[in-house]
């Protein structure tokens, strides 16, 4: 397979100048969904993808799924176009919404999906009881997935995602539906894949999650990339520091201030920190879970399987995803 | 789970036995025990047919388990088959039939009228049971076809699927390969029922020694069938071509409009003529290749559809003298006896194989022996419709081959189908996808008599002209009719031109029937079954994927809200 480099770093997604009309019956032109978006994902990123609902964020997914043409502009998803098959077996996908046979169970959900990616029925087996096992479904796994909650959907949707050991994991909305646990477990998910040189593109509503995972994030808004950069480039404000310590006595902190003045500042704000609401969820969860307390749910689920964890190398030497080649993609691209 | 090296390590998966489909495991159970009773108080012709039920039942669950295990290596292609026929099961529809046959099969033979002769009561039944059997099973493939591959881009599962390295055609191949396996199981297991059902009705008392041996020689048999052949010397063709050439001259403005037409309809005139038999006169007929018919059987049946010509009572009686190889037929106590039948009717003679010359070779001698008629000045004509009028059928083959190649006739018409449903669900919805499957099978099924229909409509004729000749007529009426300003009928010429055209790319189900002959003890040969399945059940389905596959690649799978 060939992949592109730009610099020193493989770009495993490129869309230079992406637009998607959505045209009715009689061919006129109705909704541009996407409008001429440029974007570039590098190896090992892990890139957010943000924006309100209709923003465009699910078509520009769709299409770098081939599952939508765009009206225009190039695609290249490790380095290949998007309609490529077998570029696809590199690829994972969790979308917005379960999309599964609510006849099969589980296990066979699981199964199916393994096939499609041509693993042998050993591997299959394998990474399907670790999967089971890490997205707490190991006890539900006979039951048809149309007797599953919404939260089990999308968890067994999450391993489907992942049976594969995919380069290149793209989760639309991954924590919809899931309670905190599973949203802590997925975060701990990509964090684990992220440092295995795995690249993530990650689309949510839930901005403190992506401002803790995502390296680098595109906001999107009426089709169009409005603001893109790391985190850091986008978010910090060079206007204004913030000091942390431990509990500061009254008088420690009148001398602050007099220091302050000194240099002519002021404080502005001074206040204890509070701990957020899903460390205390989480917290309550597991001394719910260490008292033996049962539940007819998912489980709280295992550690990250064993596949996808083991051997968290820079994916420069990886050789199960694609080559490196010494041409910038997005260049390419725009020579064509 | 356990950990080593860090590292989480599978446990084994634990198997659970989950019993599928309990009600009909529930439905076999009661048919084995309603059987067992039937047994014991002495009712064991109603025993089979509760086991067939039973079997019916179980046989659906063994089917089923049976095809999983035939899926169980491979992968995308045969992934998507198994999954197929999962989603199948679990719509009920397949159990549906299967309920449906297990209850409606057995009851079938009940509803024949017992005095009725036992040959047509099994004709009835070996008719009607496969005939609705195939039409039940086209609607299952036509709906499963459709609500596959519709749901799937409905519920956008289709996403999950092709995210995944499973090319477009491989996912159309996958839900064609999947309801062709089905629909063989259900084949398969509507098959056994009737082919047992059938049995036991065989063995029911008959009406009297003829009534069993026709049971036994014209039905639970394979006959081959020899017509006779027809003398297309030079003096046939002078003939013809005389009569086309004092045509043209006669009508050349008609000749030209359709030269093909005029030339098949002279042939098919001069052959009709061929099968008359004027009055006073005797027409020997030749039938030739029944050597292997002398040894196979004591005799042989003359099948024959007589029609006394000009003579306006309907059935009237036709009365003859026949001959076999110049020797009289039927004598009796050395008398040459004459036979008079019921005109516009099938009759079927015994004629013994002994009368066969050791070249294979009868030579038939038909005497016009009729009377005039009150009110006629001389005797009918006798005439025999060409083809089926005039026949010997000699046994070939066994009724069990036969019916199996029967049934792979109807299997490969449903994988037409099912090929059609899919094709068409890769870009229509599901309510036109359905419609248009139905009407591709309603025309398969009547081609023949959509296209006689379509002639009456439009006011042409086309005698059964070839496609290149049926375009030239329908444009020159076209043109024709535009140049008389004849809106109307111009425009009924343009309708028809669609609907031929839609027409000449369907297949004819009627040239692959396989029903008839097994019901009248024809000779469905292994040939024939070769060629239904070949081009139904492989060259159709490969274009039809083709274009579903062409149509899919071209087609944005994703609903967009917002207009």
């Amino acid at each position: 397979m060939v992949a592109t480099v730009a610099g020193n770093e493989a770009v495993d997604i490129a869309c230079v100048g992406v637009t998607k009309t959505f045209k009715d019956f009689w061919m006129r032109p109705r909704v541009r969904a996407v409008d001429g978006v440029t974007l570039e994902v590098r190896r090992g990123q892990v890139y957010g993808l943000l924006g309100p609902n209709g923003s465009g964020k699910s078509t520009t997914i769709k299409m770098l799924l081939g599952l939508l043409q765009p009206t225009a502009g190039r695609i290249a998803i490790l380095g290949k176009r998007p309609t490529d098959v077998a570029t696809k077996r590199h690829i994972g996908y969790l979308p917005e919404e379960s999309y599964l046979y609510r006849f099969l169970t589980g296990r066979e959900t699981l199964d199916y999906f393994g096939r499609l990616f041509r693993l042998d029925a050993r591997a299959r087996r394998e990474r399907i009881d670790m999967l089971l096992d890490m997205v707490g479904l190991e006890a539900v796994q006979h039951r048809p997935v149309g007797e599953y909650s919404k939260g089990m959907q999308r968890r067994i949707g999450l391993a489907q995602s992942l049976i594969n050991d995919p380069q290149l994991l793209i989760l639309d909305e991954p924590t919809s539906g899931m309670d905190p646990v599973g949203s802590r477990q997925i975060k701990d998910l990509i964090a684990t894949l992220a440092r295995r040189g795995k690249t993530v593109l990650l689309c949510s509503h839930l901005l403190g999650d992506v401002e803790d995972l995502c390296d680098r994030v595109a906001i999107m808004y009426g089709g169009r990339i409005r603001s893109e950069g790391t985190c850091a480039e986008l978010l910090t404000q060079e206007h204004a520091t913030i000091l942390e310590t431990a509990d500061m006595p009254d008088d420690v902190v009148a001398e602050v201030r007099a220091v302050l003045a000194r240099h002519a500042l002021a404080v502005k704000r001074i206040e204890h920190p509070r701990r957020s609401l899903e460390s205390l969820f989480l917290e309550i969860v597991e001394r719910a879970k260490a008292e033996g307390a049962r539940t007819a749910g998912a489980a709280a689920g295992g550690p990250v399987a064993g596949f996808l964890a083991a051997g968290e190398a820079p994916p420069a030497t990886a050789t199960d995803g694609p080559a490196a080649v010494d041409a910038g993609l997005l260049d390419s691209l725009t020579r064509r | 789970m356990d950990t080593a090296n860090g590292l989480p390590v599978p446990r084994r998966h634990r198997a659970v036995l989950r019993l599928r489909r309990p009600g009909l495991w529930a439905l076999a159970a009661a048919a084995v025990v309603l059987t067992a009773l039937l047994h014991l108080a002495g009712r064991d012709e109603l025993a089979v047919i509760a086991a067939v039920s039973a079997g019916l039942a179980a046989g659906f669950q063994v089917g089923v388990a049976g095809l999983h295990r035939l899926l169980f290596a491979g992968d995308g292609v045969v992934g998507v088959a198994r999954a197929v026929i999962d989603e199948a099961v679990g719509t009920r529809l397949p159990v549906l039939l299967v309920i449906l046959v297990v209850v409606g099969l057995p009851v079938l033979p009940l509803l024949l009228d017992p005095g009725e002769r036992l040959e047509y009561r099994l004709q009835f039944f070996l008719t009607w049971a496969l005939s609705a059997g195939g039409f039940l099973l086209a609607l299952v493939t036509i709906f499963l076809g459709c609500g596959s591959v519709c749901g799937d881009i409905d519920t956008q599962r289709i996403h999950m699927a092709l995210v995944k390295p499973l090319g477009r055609w491989q996912y159309l191949l996958g839900k064609w390969l999947g309801i062709v396996l089905l629909d063989g199981l259900l084949v398969a297991l509507v098959g056994g029922g009737v082919f047992t059902v059938a049995e036991a009705v065989r063995r029911l008392p008959a009406a009297d020694a003829a009534d069993r041996r026709a049971v036994d020689e014209e039905v639970f048999t394979a006959r081959s069938v020899t017509r006779p052949e027809h003398p297309r010397g030079d003096d046939f063709a002078a003939d013809v071509a005389a009569a086309i050439a004092q045509l043209e001259k006669d009508d050349p403005r008609a000749f030209a409009a359709d030269p093909a037409g005029a030339r098949k309809r002279i042939l098919a005139q001069r052959v009709l003529e061929w099968h008359t038999v004027p009055p006073d006169t005797v027409a020997g007929y030749l039938f030739t290749g029944l050597a292997e018919a002398r040894g196979a059987a004591p005799v042989v049946q003359l099948r024959l559809k007589p029609f006394a010509d000009a003579v306006a009572i309907d059935r009237a009686p036709v009365r003859f003298a026949l001959w076999l190889n110049d020797r009289p037929f039927p004598s009796k106590n050395g008398t040459h006896e004459e036979l008079t039948l019921a005109g516009g009717s099938f009759h079927t003679i015994e004629i013994p194989t002994s009368a066969i010359d050791s070249a294979g070779r009868l030579r038939l001698s038909i005497a016009n022996r009729n009377l005039v008629p009150p009110g006629q000045a001389r005797p009918a004509t006798i005439s025999f419709a060409p083809g089926k009028g005039l026949e010997i059928l000699h046994r070939t083959g066994s009724f069990r081959g036969n019916f199996l190649r029967c049934l792979a006739v109807m299997w490969a018409k449903l994988a037409m189908l099912a090929a059609a449903a899919v094709a068409a669900a890769s870009w229509l919805g599901f309510p036109t996808a359905v419609l248009t499957a139905v009407m591709v099978y309603v025309a398969a099924v009547a081609r023949g008599f959509l296209a006689d229909a379509i002639d009456i409509y439009t006011g042409a004729d086309r005698a059964g002209a070839g496609l290149v000749d049926m375009v030239r007529l329908r444009a020159t009426v076209l043109f024709e009719r535009l140049d008389r300003l004849e809106l109307w009928d111009a425009c009924k010429t343009l309708t028809s031109f669609a609907a031929e055209g839609f027409l000449a790319l369907v297949p004819s189900f009627g040239a692959h029937d396989g029903v008839t002959e097994v019901a009248t003890g024809r000779l469905l040969t292994a040939a024939q079954a070769a060629a239904s399945v070949a081009e139904l059940g492989l060259a159709y389905p490969l274009v039809l994927l083709a274009c579903g596959w062409a149509l899919l690649c071209r087609r944005d799978l994703v609903n967009v809200s917002g207009f």
